[in-house]
């Protein structure tokens, strides 16, 4: 492990403990109105990186702001996140999320739902509260970026979706990247590092800045995702291998295989990938994942995700440059190549 | 006799402008808006380079798209929400802004009473002397309070009394900007405001401290130049400005 990675892990585990005592303490309160935050508060316990609510603090400190400041947009966000993923395991049909069934496995798809929007219902709370720590101007600037988020979220969610429900095949890579902007971007590091700009400097820094720098690293981030997926190490990784295929979703790696198969290579793909999840052949997912590896769609994959890692690294320089050096500064410096080297 | 022999141009290669330049199996489904930099990945032409290059227009669409999504994305999200008015509807941000001018001083006012709250001592506990402001107010021989000589206005204020004596009409305001639990409170000489006057020593400022409050004694003489004074009133322990003194001689 480099000694970037290190420092990456070291913060995560600093700022995911910190943030999972103050989701704990809302989920015990939640908990003691109403059985529904007894499941909505599966997920926000099961361990995860906390990678979004660390980005926020740490990206808060790094401009002059407290722990304190960020903790409350930074609990928010993980909560919300645990929502997005209580519903995305619906609608992919996901089987396992973080080394566990996912809820709707559990117990069933209509109280995972519900459990779901007490999420969302949860996150709202620690917004809310900001007014008394932040002031008002700046809690409602904060309210109306989360707002952004979630309608981006929704909307790239939604492209992603019909994709898939009509098994388009003339997606392009541009496509692809303006749909993981919306989806996974906006609230991976977009929001995260935006949110933390505005507390740290009170409002003060240009916000747009970061929307590069999130928009690169969210990127490279989903792609690296994706190649984990077919290649990774199934137990750190927490998913089921080769799950992105069957649940036909349209990724880098997959864009490049369809356009560079031969045509019927190309149909037969179309037609696995227009099956339901449950019968999809093993044989023919196995046919597939050699495909992708023989069209050096992986290697393409990987060299992306290198590329926009380094685009990344180079927006970062800009928006840190008046900053002063720092170990939260260093954190985020390196999660470019962390987003590489991860697992 | 035979023509002579006309030189001629040699006929081009393409009389129209190439606009499909970009590298065969480039990834990106519309051209850049602008040509690629003129570097080692652009300039690529064997197969072991194409690899590299597919790569590099990927990231060159994620730069372009990123642009585009910057400069449309606020426009387009304020659009989503607003009325159905078409073209000629009013600018939103016009129709808000009396809207939002009413926010934020609802905003600054609860923040000053939330401040002042924290500062506010325990019930039962005396409360120190708050900062005040006197003033603006005339005296002199105008003033219907005031004797032909020796004409004088007093004006109290909590924590705050301000006591002027003067033959000649006079315009006086004096403020505390900062609240002292203990005032001890000095005056500087007063002085014009054109740039390098020096000060006046003619009107005289005393300030002292009674119970609860400060007394400022402000004498202005008869014979004073019409026009404006204004000095400081500064905390005698830290010299750091508590407030403003200010004379009009009318």
């Amino acid at each position: 492990m480099t000694g970037r990675s290190e420092l990456v892990r070291q913060v995560l585990d600093e700022y995911g403990a910190l943030s999972q005592r103050l989701l704990a303490s809302y989920l015990r309160q939640a908990m003691a109105r109403d059985d529904v935050y007894q499941l909505a508060a599966d997920y926000p316990l099961r361990s995860g990186r906390a990678l979004r609510a660390s980005l926020c603090i740490a990206t808060a400190r790094a401009f002059g702001g407290s722990v304190q400041d960020a903790a409350a947009s930074a609990v928010s966000l993980e909560l919300l996140h645990s929502a997005f993923l209580v519903h995305d395991d619906i609608e992919d049909e996901s089987d396992e999320r973080r080394g566990k069934p996912t809820l709707h496995r559990l117990v069933g798809v209509p109280a995972a739902l519900n459990a779901g929007d007490a999420l969302i219902a949860l996150s709202l709370r620690p917004l809310i509260g900001n007014r008394l720590t932040l002031g008002p101007q700046l809690a409602w600037s904060i309210l109306e970026e989360a707002e952004r988020m979630v309608r981006e979220s929704v909307e790239g969610q939604a492209m992603e979706l019909r994709w898939r429900q009509t098994t388009d095949a003339d997606v392009s890579e541009r496509d692809y990247l303006l749909m993981i902007l919306k989806k996974t971007c906006w609230y991976t590091t977009i929001y995260p590092s935006r949110v933390g700009a505005m507390i740290g400097s009170r409002g003060e820094l240009d916000l747009d800045l970061f929307s590069r720098f999130g928009f690169f690293l969210g990127a490279a981030f989903q792609i690296q995702d994706d190649l984990l997926n077919l290649t990774g190490d199934h137990e750190r990784y927490g998913k089921e291998l080769g799950g992105d295929l069957l649940e036909g979703k349209r990724t880098l790696i997959l864009i490049h295989t369809l356009r560079n198969a031969a045509p019927p290579e190309r149909a037969r793909a179309l037609r696995f990938l227009a099956l339901p999840r449950a019968e999809k052949p093993q044989t023919e997912l196995e046919w597939l994942m050699s495909t992708i590896e023989r069209l050096g769609s992986i290697d393409h994959a990987r060299r992306v995700a290198h590329a926009l890692a380094g685009a990344a690294a180079h927006e970062l320089s800009i928006c840190l440059r008046t900053a002063p050096d720092g170990r939260d500064k260093a954190f985020i410096e390196a999660l470019p190549y962390w987003v590489l080297e991860r697992a | 006799m035979s023509a002579p022999h006309r030189r001629t141009r040699p006929h081009p290669d393409r009389t129209e402008p190439r606009r499909t330049w970009w590298p065969e199996g480039s990834q990106s489904a519309k051209p850049p808006t602008e040509p690629a930099p003129k570097d080692a990945a652009s300039q690529a032409s064997g197969p072991a380079d194409r690899p590299r290059q597919t790569a590099y227009d990927t990231v060159n669409g994620a730069y372009q798209l990123i642009d585009e999504y910057l400069r449309q994305g606020q426009r387009m999200a304020e659009s989503i929400w607003l009325p159905s008015e078409g073209e000629h509807a009013q600018r939103p941000e016009a129709a808000h802004v009396p809207n939002r001018l009413l926010r934020a001083m609802g905003d600054m006012t609860m923040a000053w009473l939330e401040m002042l709250q924290q500062s506010a001592p325990a019930p039962g506990a005396r409360n120190p002397a708050p900062a005040g402001t006197a003033g603006p107010f005339s005296a002199g021989k105008s003033s219907p309070v005031a004797t032909p000589r020796d004409s004088g206005a007093v004006a109290a204020h909590a924590g705050l009394t301000v006591c002027v004596q003067a033959s000649r009409p006079v315009e006086v305001s004096v403020e505390l900007t900062r609240q002292l639990e203990h005032p001890n409170l000095v005056a500087t000489e007063l002085r014009p405001p054109a740039p390098g006057a020096g000060p006046s020593s003619e009107i005289t400022v005393d300030v002292s401290q009674l119970e609860a409050s400060s007394r400022v004694d402000i004498v202005v003489p008869e014979a004073l130049s019409p026009g404006s004074y204004s000095g400081l009133l500064l905390d005698a322990e830290t010299e750091r400005p508590c407030g403003t003194v200010y004379v009009r001689v009318i």
